[in-house]
């Protein structure tokens, strides 16, 4: 028997979705090792929170709950899980790797000596230990992963939006806890909180990049990809011929001698695919061709393609999104 | 202000990883290394406030005696010391491991900012910043595109879901850096040059005060059962655009769903 | 008697005195100056040897100097500067008997035989008038006829003006004189007869002169001589004492610049020692004195004729960089601050002339733009224009080197192609293991070095990056295996041990990144002991053919048309299809104007079936350049019209189906333009269209 705590993320009094994925693996994995589910959570003002936890299958709830833990410090959440560890005693310790989790966990982890499975793309327990894959060698080899049998406590941080997330059939006891963390020691702190500027994000720090080549005709087309970008929360690049034509700044140029990039996801519309855009854009995790000539070498390093017009599918690419969204 | 830039030196990211016989780490023969692209950050950003506020920037790394390599390069973008916690016969060391050697040798050396990349592109889990921070018992911030200084610390900007943190550091801290704090400089020659003639000082576990039993084998706290290749990249996987809409949706959905991309 | 001008008397002062005063006065001020730029000319910078091949040497200055070679491109400007020219050289003797004369009155050249003086004085008679066209021309050229290439100058009509005045003044002193003869003559008319048929005989003009004179009194008379001949006497003083100052230096100069001219091969950079360079804690040029005293003696000769700049890449798209104005720019500099570094360098002085040096205007940044040192695409046309052997490129990519490996200052873009040539071994930063895969589609093994083993290999294919990453490069590697293999050609690669030759990042400057590539590659091929090798990319040529021997690599190297144009004509390859087409040849500069092959490429076009070739209207030594040399293919084009628009634009114009290239970088740089510009003229590699001619085998 061994408990499983999890760490949830909370921002603006609500519980962000990768929290609740990583407590419905939680929920798994201590009912396969018949143990009980704890979560900790920290902020101000939390206390409502706390139902939704439970509904999720957890049986009881740390909350730390101070005002100087309104905003986000490294140290005031690590303290808190610990805290929450001390009292709970478990054998696992989540945390999606989330800005916040990958700043939390491994904090936690060293203070109790051992090192963290990290950005889990699957995770599951075998005789009581975690095992899993991670990507290595940015993303070019995978590795399963698993702690040293002697391990007091396992720490993982499973990536977002990979494991699911969904309530427990039988809600959890929800017992909640007020951690008592006495004198919080916090150097680094948040201050301020800015959302990410309504205005373009830079495509040099992109994690997806919807982009657009000659095939755009024009830069009065511009708006049918921002639309998407929009959507998708991606940046827009440019081929060196759509910069060159004047019809947008050297700043969205992606390729060789623009900016070079690896995103996640890159849409390329209307992108040819010459060598120099493929050396800026080659290395992107997954790549969407959509280009009318089905001869254009970007289907060559593509994962996707749509043989087609780019003035047709993008906007219907917009309302499906928005539909997901939904 | 006295600077410590950890770097790892790592396969480069265009290098074709093959397994190595035993199917727990890579074959080295062919491979490129290079100064992870994020740590190139780190030490650009160090560089440049060594710079504009005076001090000294030492390359710190962990690895065997090819990562010298790396530290020259370090030396040659302008870094004034280099320090290398010898790897030699330790076998695999866990972050963990790497994070105690590192900082029980940066302990010994003056540091007002310890610097590294948010990430290295080797086999490393993106957990060193706070282990680093947590060992040192220094405050952290990690992340961070954009960075002021203050009369007694930083004010960084940490990238985060969809938004920006801002953060406020006082020294000595621990800061990660990532893409976008700034473009990383190229070595000129005469760095190069001048690279060579200055010495890396080698350190053992024994100088960071680590005994090396307790961080490697079967000491190391996360084990590699297994490395395997990703699937061979496939052709394309084309979607009939006889209806935009459904093709859209299905794109849409793939994308989720198959690449886990959305 | 008639008595010449220094046997009179000034104010009481003997003519001859003030001859000789004059004389000496002339002699010192030239000797001061003429010391002085030598000085100039010798002090820093690294040393040089140019008096290897003296016979090349002097063949070049007697080609290029004396026979005006490359003067008559312009045939108008051939024209008149050959009777200038011929004029000076005829002249030299009749100025020597001048100073004789002034200093000896009365007494002839002591040396010459018996007869010749009559007969020179036929010539010079003719060439005072030939000379004094050749300066109304030269005027016209300047004033009427125009030419882009030629800039305003007060310096140039000063000095055209000046020769006229010396032919006026030489020919009125004469006529004057031979009127002044004939009418102090005694009243002997037999005698007087056979002086003036003498005159009339050998120098006719001064005679027709002389008789149109001869209404004057012989005091007016006598005042022409005397003043006409003064006149010519200060004029050649002043003549001789202006040249240094301005760029009529070319006078001086140009025959001595053409014999110390580059032997090397026209492509080849020069390689320096990069640990020496390390003690001395310098790389490249940062200021003008580091030049070596033959490129200080380019800036010297310039004469700013603007024939570099007709078909220089950059000026024609706008751009800040023409040759002319940087090689003006750079005496601009050298002359500016000439006093302090001669001073400084010879240890002189109270620490002003340092102080002045430290204070000066800097070269890079200065006197001469970053923007201007990146523009150049080193095609090459600007040395292949110069009549006087000046170069160019080395002065370029000496800046770049200073600016790349001492400062690490450049548009930030070449890094990219930098850390992907140093890491992946192309400037793209592809990954190196894919670098053969360009030949897993064909019908037949492509073996590597490696995998051929012992088995005997005629030629190293030589792919280069294009040929081994770019969709059309790839091509292009495929049809020359293709060729190869049905003339039945045993040949290899090098697989994933070739990398980049490092052109590009030598002409970048990065001296350091291509000396690692250079030894690496040359250390491969010696490894498999390769003696040939054949490439289809002109910049790979021209680094494997002339620049590997400075590491230690002596190949045989031939461009693939060069090869296949061979095969074609020992009857190993037939080409027998073809349709039909109209076709222009671009060529790439790296194998037309740097390594002179323009012709395999149109023999091979001309077997082809079909094919009618038709010649852009620059090409061949004239060729445009596409935009892509000199590592400009890595950069931002961001200042002017694009190079390549700007050539494709010519294509265009040309009315053919299609054009024919033979560097993967100028179908880049031109198929993009082609795209940019909605254009019609498909671009073909010459290799593509012979493979396409090849029969077609069943099965």
């Amino acid at each position: 028997m061994s408990n499983v705590l999890v760490f949830i993320e909370q921002r603006d009094g609500k519980i962000r979705k990768s929290s609740l994925e990583a407590l419905t693996l939680g929920h798994s994995l201590s009912k396969k090792t018949n143990g009980s589910l704890g979560a900790v959570i920290a902020g101000s003002g939390i206390s409502s929170l706390v139902g939704e936890l439970a509904a999720y299958g957890a049986s009881k709830v740390f909350v730390a709950d101070r005002p100087e833990l309104a905003l986000f410090s490294s140290e005031g959440y690590t303290a808190a899980l610990d805290a929450a560890a001390a009292a709970f005693g478990p054998s696992i310790v989540l945390a999606s790797a989330t800005a916040m989790g990958r700043d939390v966990a491994p904090r936690f982890a060293a203070r109790r000596g051992v090192s963290v499975l990290s950005d889990m793309m699957t995770l599951d327990v075998q005789n009581g230990r975690l095992v899993g894959e991670r990507p290595v060698y940015s993303g070019k080899a995978r590795v399963v992963v698993t702690p040293a049998p002697d391990a007091a406590i396992q720490v993982a941080t499973p990536r977002p939006n990979v494991f699911p997330a969904s309530k427990a059939d039988v809600a959890g006891a929800g017992e909640v806890v007020t951690l008592d963390l006495g004198t919080l020691k916090i150097r680094a702190k948040v201050v301020k909180v800015e959302a990410a500027e309504a205005g373009e994000i830079d495509v040099a720090e992109a994690d997806k990049i919807v982009s657009g080549g000659r095939g755009i005709k024009g830069p009065e087309s511009w708006p049918v990809l921002r639309a998407l970008c929009q959507e998708l929360g991606a940046a827009l690049g440019a081929s060196r011929a759509a910069v060159d034509a004047g019809w947008i700044g050297h700043e969205h140029q992606v390729g060789q001698t623009g900016k070079v990039v690896s995103p996640s996801l890159y849409i390329a519309c209307g992108v040819s695919g010459a060598i120099q855009h493929l050396a800026g854009m080659g290395s992107s995790k997954v790549i969407v061709a959509i280009n009318k000539d089905p001869e254009a070498p970007i289907f060559k390093v593509a994962t996707y393609g749509i043989v087609g017009d780019l003035f047709q599918i993008v906007p219907a690419m917009t309302e499906a999104a928005k539909k997901m969204k939904a | 202000m006295n600077h410590i830039v950890c770097v790892a030196y790592v396969p480069d990211t265009e290098t074709k990883i093959r397994i190595a016989a035993g199917g727990t780490s890579i074959d080295e023969a062919d491979v490129k290394w290079i100064v992870s692209p994020y740590d190139e950050y780190a030490l650009e950003e160090a560089l440049k406030t060594r710079e504009a506020k005076g001090g000294t920037v030492t390359a710190i790394t962990f690895g065997p005696a090819r990562a010298d390599t790396g530290l020259r390069e370090c030396l040659a973008r302008g870094a004034d010391d280099a320090v290398r916690v010898a790897s030699e016969g330790l076998g695999d060391v866990d972050s963990l491991g790497v994070a105690r050697l590192l900082a029980g040798v940066i302990k010994a050396l003056p540091h007002d900012v310890v610097w590294m990349g948010n990430k290295g592109v080797g086999t490393d889990a993106q957990v060193l910043v706070p282990m680093l921070a947590e060992l040192l018992d220094l405050p952290h911030v990690n992340l961070v595109t954009k960075l002021q200084w203050t009369g007694t610390g930083v004010l960084a900007h940490r990238e985060i879901e969809g938004a920006q943190e801002i953060v406020e550091m006082p020294l000595p801290g621990v800061i990660g850096a990532t893409k976008g704090l700034n473009e990383p400089r190229y070595a000129s020659l005469k760095g190069i040059m001048a690279a060579k003639k200055k010495a890396i000082a080698v350190k053992t576990p024994a100088d960071a005060g680590v005994d090396p039993a307790a961080v490697s084998g079967p000491a190391a706290h996360v084990r590699w059962a297994k490395l395997e290749l990703p699937p061979a990249r496939q052709a394309v996987k084309l979607i009939p655009a006889d209806d935009p809409a459904k093709a859209a949706a299905e794109l849409l959905r793939l994308l989720r769903d198959e690449a886990k991309v959305l | 008697m008639t008595i010449t001008p220094v046997q009179a008397a000034y104010l009481g002062f003997p003519g001859t005195l003030l001859f000789a005063l004059l004389l000496l006065a002339a002699l010192v001020f030239f000797t001061y100056t003429a010391s002085r730029r030598i000085q100039l000319l010798t002090l820093g910078g690294a040393p040089e040897n140019r008096l290897d091949h003296p016979l090349a040497r002097l063949w070049n200055m007697l080609e290029y100097g004396f026979l005006q070679r490359k003067m008559f491109r312009d045939p108008y400007a051939g024209l008149y500067h050959a009777l200038i020219f011929s004029g000076f050289l005829v002249l030299l003797l009749r100025t020597l008997a001048l100073v004789f004369e002034g200093l000896f009155p009365g007494a002839g050249l002591p040396f010459l035989p018996a007869g010749f003086w009559e007969g020179y004085l036929l010539v010079k008679d003719l060439v005072l008038l030939t000379t004094f066209a050749g300066v109304v021309l030269a005027l016209a050229r300047r004033h009427v006829v125009k030419r882009e290439r030629l800039d305003p100058s007060f310096d140039a009509d000063l000095i055209l003006c000046l020769i006229g005045l010396l032919m006026v003044t030489d020919l009125g002193a004469g006529a004057a004189r031979m009127a002044l003869e004939a009418a102090n003559a005694p009243a002997n008319a037999a005698a007087l007869n056979a002086v003036l048929a003498g005159n009339a005989l050998w120098e006719p003009l001064t005679y027709s002169l002389s008789k149109n004179l001869s209404l004057l009194s012989s005091s007016s008379l006598q005042s022409i001589y005397f003043g006409c001949w003064w006149a010519h006497i200060v004029a050649i003083f002043v003549f001789g004492n202006y040249l240094p100052f301005a760029k009529h230096f070319h006078v001086i100069t140009a025959l001595p610049n053409l014999f110390f001219g580059k032997l090397e091969p026209a492509g080849k950079m020069a390689t320096f020692d990069i640990e020496k360079a390390a003690e001395a804690g310098t790389f490249g040029v940062s200021k003008v004195e580091d030049f070596t005293w033959k490129q200080k003696l380019d800036m010297f000769t310039c004469t700013e004729c603007g024939r570099c700049r007709e078909v220089c890449p950059t000026h024609l798209t706008g751009k800040p960089l023409t040759p002319k104005g940087f090689m003006v720019d750079l005496r601009g500099a050298l002359y500016t601050d000439a006093d302090a570094l001669i001073d400084v360098n010879a240890g002189r002085g109270d620490g002003s002339a340092e102080a002045a040096l430290l204070a000066r205007r800097p070269l890079i940044g200065g006197w001469i733009d970053e923007e201007t040192i990146w523009a150049c695409t080193t095609c090459r046309y600007c040395e292949h224009a110069c009549p006087v052997g000046i170069t160019y490129i080395d002065k370029i990519t000496d800046l770049r080197r200073h600016l790349v490996l001492e400062k690490s200052e450049f548009p930030k873009e070449a890094q990219t192609a930098f850390n992907g040539m140093e890491r992946q071994g192309n400037p793209w930063n592809l990954s190196a293991a894919d670098r053969g895969a360009w030949a897993k589609d064909l019908p037949f093994p492509v073996l590597t070095m490696a995998e051929a083993g012992d088995a005997r290999v005629e030629v190293l294919f030589w792919v280069g990056c294009a040929g081994s990453y770019e969709e059309r490069g790839k091509r292009v590697s495929r049809a020359l295996a293709l060729l190869l293999h049905e003339a039945g050609v045993t040949f290899a690669i090098l697989g994933t041990e070739e990398t980049c030759t490092g052109d590009a990042a030598r002409r970048l400057g990065n001296e350091y990144l291509f000396q690692t590539l250079a030894q690496q590659n040359v250390e491969t091929m010696k490894g498999y002991g390769v003696t040939k090798i054949v490439t289809n990319c002109p910049h790979c040529f021209n680094t494997l053919a002339n620049e590997y021997p400075d590491f230690g690599g002596k190949f045989e190297v031939m461009h693939g048309t060069q090869l296949v144009a061979r095969l074609v004509r020992e009857g190993r390859i037939s080409l027998v299809n073809g349709a039909p087409r109209s076709l222009s040849f671009h060529d790439p500069c790296y194998l037309g104007r740097h390594n002179g092959v323009y012709d395999a490429p149109r023999e091979l076009l001309n077997a082809i079936p079909g094919i009618a070739l038709k010649e852009l209207p620059r090409s061949r030594e004239n060729g445009m350049c596409c935009g892509a040399g000199g590592g400009r293919m890595w950069l931002e084009e961001k200042i002017g019209a694009r190079v390549n628009q700007a050539r494709f634009a010519e294509i265009e114009a040309n009315g053919t189906d299609a054009v024919g290239v033979s560097c993967p970088f100028c179908m880049v740089m031109l198929g993009n333009a082609k795209t940019e510009l909605s254009g019609k003229t498909e671009a073909f590699d010459v290799l593509e269209l012979a493979a396409q001619a090849l029969p077609v085998h069943p099965g």
